[in-house]
């Protein structure tokens, strides 16, 4: 369904049809059906890109409907520039497996090229859920740079971003860290993609007295791949710095390496003996502690898995403050 | 910014890590049982693939039957191959958990056999960094539970030197009445303080259950309905459609009174009627689901026929299978006078819920596998919309009905009236406003032994059950044991695959109540 003028009443009236039209399909004819469940626990704001990016935005989007059922509300950025807003409502159903009820959840598409793209923000006041959280996940760094984007973000409770994939990932660290000082809720998925890297520190580290353990500590050491920007590395570089104090240096290395991810190994060096974390390429990660040795997995998490976690906090995450303001300022 | 950290680790982030474990070893007594294969060790496993176990974690097997490390793990490994539930098995990820699992041994009566448990502990530590936490899991026959907790005591094994903690997980049933459960609570207490005494429900540990204290005591607005004022009864359904499963003769000595309601089925009638806990903490949590225990009404001998019903059910045909009867299965007596079948009316003596019934019935093969709690509040108490002929009496005129469902299907529903758009005028029809777990959180639900196990290796012993508790719930279905126990009963006296005897339903008739078909 599209149209030259979008109102969002009309977008409300389409989904409200919807769902009746798919209680009527479900339950004619099958005297098995038990019928759609309409199910909302927040608003979903998504904003992507026109083109390839949309694609695995709506996989992801996909994906997460199913833990967090929402209404979903895709703001695609076109590359035209024309004056033209298209909208559209449509729903997303499931078959829980061995269930006989379909779970559905509500998705309304609204696109427009960059000069119509901020009289979306009008429409979206119409749009979102009452009474319920905004999730902001701004999944396109052209949406992160357009004029809209402090609008859109002033909806939400929270916003998601990347900032790896920010046209200027240093700057937005530095931007991120304005936006947590001054009582906005952010979240950045480089961040989260280190939660499995910190997890495990924090296991070595339950092994130990940490005291006599750092009375020793000569630096820590963060070898990593990629660059130009590698924020996994000035994130984990922050975080370290944040938990040991300024007397430790924590070097970051660049090395050689065929793998996806970032960070390659977190080294802490000692007078005695050092503690080792290294991921090899296949994503096994061994932790070495003197004499012992430990294995675990990193299973490559994928956009979904991240968003996830960083739906799961909703309030203030003061130790990823901390930790972006040092790297903020690397 | 922080200072230099001290010797709490500096590293942990609440936020977003998953509970802290400290490094430790679980030592599984009766390791070549079923428990141990179907249960503990796909748990174990799930915990470690989940990354929720520290490094160095250790299990250590034991049984009668001479295995080496090498064949024990290899077991292990196809037992958690064939009964993890909803996860991928991870060969690699094996390799490395199964590198932490041993094996000892023995006889549970010979003192010798501990002092090897307590070598190879001992060794673990040393290699693995164990700091010598170890929990203690007995998934043995109950009459050894007394015995071997004094020999953990007898060999050292309840205390460590170095400061590391000793805790024991116990199954039920905790003995098999009050006299006998008092016994094994005074024995066990004279080696391990209750603090480190985990007494096992896995019912407790069940997602949905534990969602019944966030739903009362997370919001507002059911609280204030919750008493006497505003709800007529209570019903709480645990329904199995299997038999006893070749457990027979097992079952034959326990029967359903003692294996679902004096355990499962009063804890979670705790769990509904207790009062609001002062903060969110193990003992005041426990204080409170014991002091609801100690409340229920004491049945004298001659008000058991009117409050309890017991049942046993007969061959029958369901569907095209033909069905045997109890006293039919393998290792059960023709003569079985066991309870197949359990239903009874509890009453509560508090100001909460005084006059209030809760009805609580078990079975086995009935129609299908379902646990529920349902609490139907009062009517209204003006019948405003019956002034259509036969309205009032109509079953749709039903009044509001919460129903809490643990399985399948967890969920909680609530039933009300809502005008029907048909045929005009005022008509009422009952419509359900359905909550379903699975489709509000798509998680995988963790099960309750992964969360019951994860909870004793962090100490934190909320869902567990205490010496109190499990006194206070003998207590209330003593007379009742007693009064069977003195009976001879008729049997069978309902089919197989139905929802059990005539009494059971002319005991809620007396009230003017019925079951509801959940």
């Amino acid at each position: 369904m599209s149209a030259t003028v979008v109102k969002p009443e009309k977008l409300l009236k389409d989904l409200s049809g919807l769902w009746v039209q798919l209680g009527k399909e479900e339950t004619e004819g099958s005297d098995r059906s038990a019928g759609v469940l309409r199910a909302v626990t927040m608003t979903f704001l998504l904003g992507v890109d026109e083109g390839e990016d949309e694609v695995a935005a709506g996989e992801a989007l996909a994906q997460l409907m199913h833990e967090h059922p929402s209404r979903a509300i895709v703001l695609k950025l076109r590359k035209d520039d024309g004056a033209v807003i298209e909208g559209r409502a449509f729903a997303q159903c499931w078959m829980p497996f061995g269930r006989r009820q379909q779970i559905c959840c509500e998705q309304i598409e609204l696109s427009a090229g960059g000069a119509a793209f901020e009289d979306i923000a009008s429409l979206l006041r119409g749009l979102i859920a009452p009474d319920l959280p905004v999730v902001f996940w701004c999944r396109c760094g052209r949406l992160f740079e357009h004029p809209s984007f402090a609008t859109l973000a002033g909806m939400a409770d929270k916003v998601i971003v990347d900032s790896r994939n920010l046209p200027n990932p240093k700057a937005g660290l530095r931007f991120l860290h304005q936006q947590l000082a001054a009582g906005h809720l952010y979240g950045d998925l480089s961040w989260t993609r280190l939660t499995r890297w910190r997890e495990t520190v924090a296991n070595v580290f339950e092994r130990m007295d940490c005291k006599e353990f750092f009375n020793q500590l000569n630096r820590a050491v963060i070898e990593y791949a990629h660059c130009p920007e590698p924020q996994a590395a000035y994130y984990l570089s922050g975080w370290l710095k944040s938990v040991l104090g300024a007397k430790f240096p924590v070097d970051c290395i660049h090395v050689e390496s065929g793998a996806k991810w970032q960070i390659k190994k977190i080294r802490f060096e000692t007078a005695l003996t050092d503690v080792e974390i290294d991921r090899s390429e296949k994503g096994i990660v061994e932790t070495h502690i003197q004499h012992f040795s430990a294995r675990t997995v990193f299973e490559e998490l994928d956009e979904a898995r991240l968003v996830r976690e960083e739906l799961a906090i909703l309030g203030r995450d003061p130790i990823f403050a901390r930790a972006l303001e040092i790297a903020s300022q690397i | 910014m922080q200072q230099t950290p001290d010797s709490a680790n500096p590293f942990q982030d609440p936020i977003r890590f998953e509970r802290r474990i400290p490094p430790c070893s679980v030592l599984i007594f009766g390791a070549n049982g079923d428990l141990t294969m179907r249960k503990l060790l796909p748990a174990l496993y799930r915990l470690a693939y989940e990354r929720k176990l520290p490094p160095g974690f250790s299990i250590v097997g034991n049984s009668r039957t001479a295995l080496t490390h090498e064949q024990f793990r290899e077991k292990m490994r196809v037992s958690v191959e064939k009964f993890i539930e909803n996860s991928p098995f991870d060969a690699q990820l094996w390799e490395d958990f199964a590198r932490g699992i041993y094996y000892v041994p023995g006889d549970l009566s010979d003192p010798a056999f501990y002092l090897a448990l307590k070598k190879q502990l001992e060794e673990i530590e040393k290699e693995r960094g164990t700091g010598g936490n170890v929990l203690f899991y007995l998934s043995t026959q109950p009459s050894f539970y007394a015995s071997v907790v004094e020999h953990i005591g007898a060999s050292g094994l309840a205390n460590h030197e170095g400061g590391g903690w000793r805790r024991v997980v116990i199954e039920k049933p905790f003995g098999h009445d009050q006299a006998s459960a008092q016994e094994l609570n005074s024995r066990i207490s004279k080696v391990l303080p209750e603090s480190d005494v985990y007494r096992i429900d896995h019912y407790l540990g069940k997602e949905t259950v534990q969602n019944v204290l966030a739903f009362r005591f997370g919001n507002t607005i059911f609280e204030p309905l919750w008493n006497r004022q505003y709800i007529s009864h209570v019903q709480v359904t645990a329904a199995e459609s299997i038999g006893v499963e070749g457990r027979g003769a097992y079952y034959q000595e326990a029967g359903a009174l003692r294996d679902m309601i004096q355990n499962h089925l009063l804890q979670v009638m705790a769990t509904v009627t207790m009062e609001a806990p002062p903060y969110f903490g193990s003992d005041a949590v426990r204080d409170e689901r014991a002091k609801l225990l100690r409340s229920i009404k004491i049945l004298k001998t001659e008000e058991v026929d009117q409050h309890a019903v017991k049942g046993q059910y007969g061959p029958a045909r369901v569907g095209n299978e033909n069905l045997l009867g109890f006293r039919q299965e393998p290792g059960v007596s023709p003569e079985a006078q066991t309870d197949t079948y359990a239903a009874v009316t509890f009453f509560v003596d508090n100001w909460r819920w005084a006059g209030v019934p809760f009805y609580v019935r078990t079975g086995k093969r009935m129609p299908k596998r379902v646990t529920d709690i349902a609490i139907r509040f009062r009517k209204a108490p003006l019948a405003l919309f019956s002034s259509m002929p036969g309205a009032e009496d109509s079953p749709l005129a039903a009044p509001n009905l919460l129903i809490l469902r643990i399985q399948p299907d967890e969920g909680i529903s609530l039933r009300f009236q809502s005008k029907d758009p048909a045929g005009g005028g005022m008509k009422l029809r009952p419509v359900s406003m359905d909550f379903n777990y699975g489709s509000s959180f798509g998680t995988r639900t963790p099960s309750a032994y992964e969360t019951l196990l994860l909870d004793a290796l962090a100490g934190d012993s909320t869902l567990y059950t205490r010496q109190d508790m499990v006194e206070a719930s003998w207590r209330a279905v003593e007379p009742i044991l007693n009064h069977w126990n003195n009976t001879k009963f008729d049997f069978p006296n309902y089919a197989a695959g139905s929802w059990g005897p005539k009494a059971s339903d002319d005991m809620l008739a007396r009230r003017g109540h019925e079951w509801r078909i959940p």
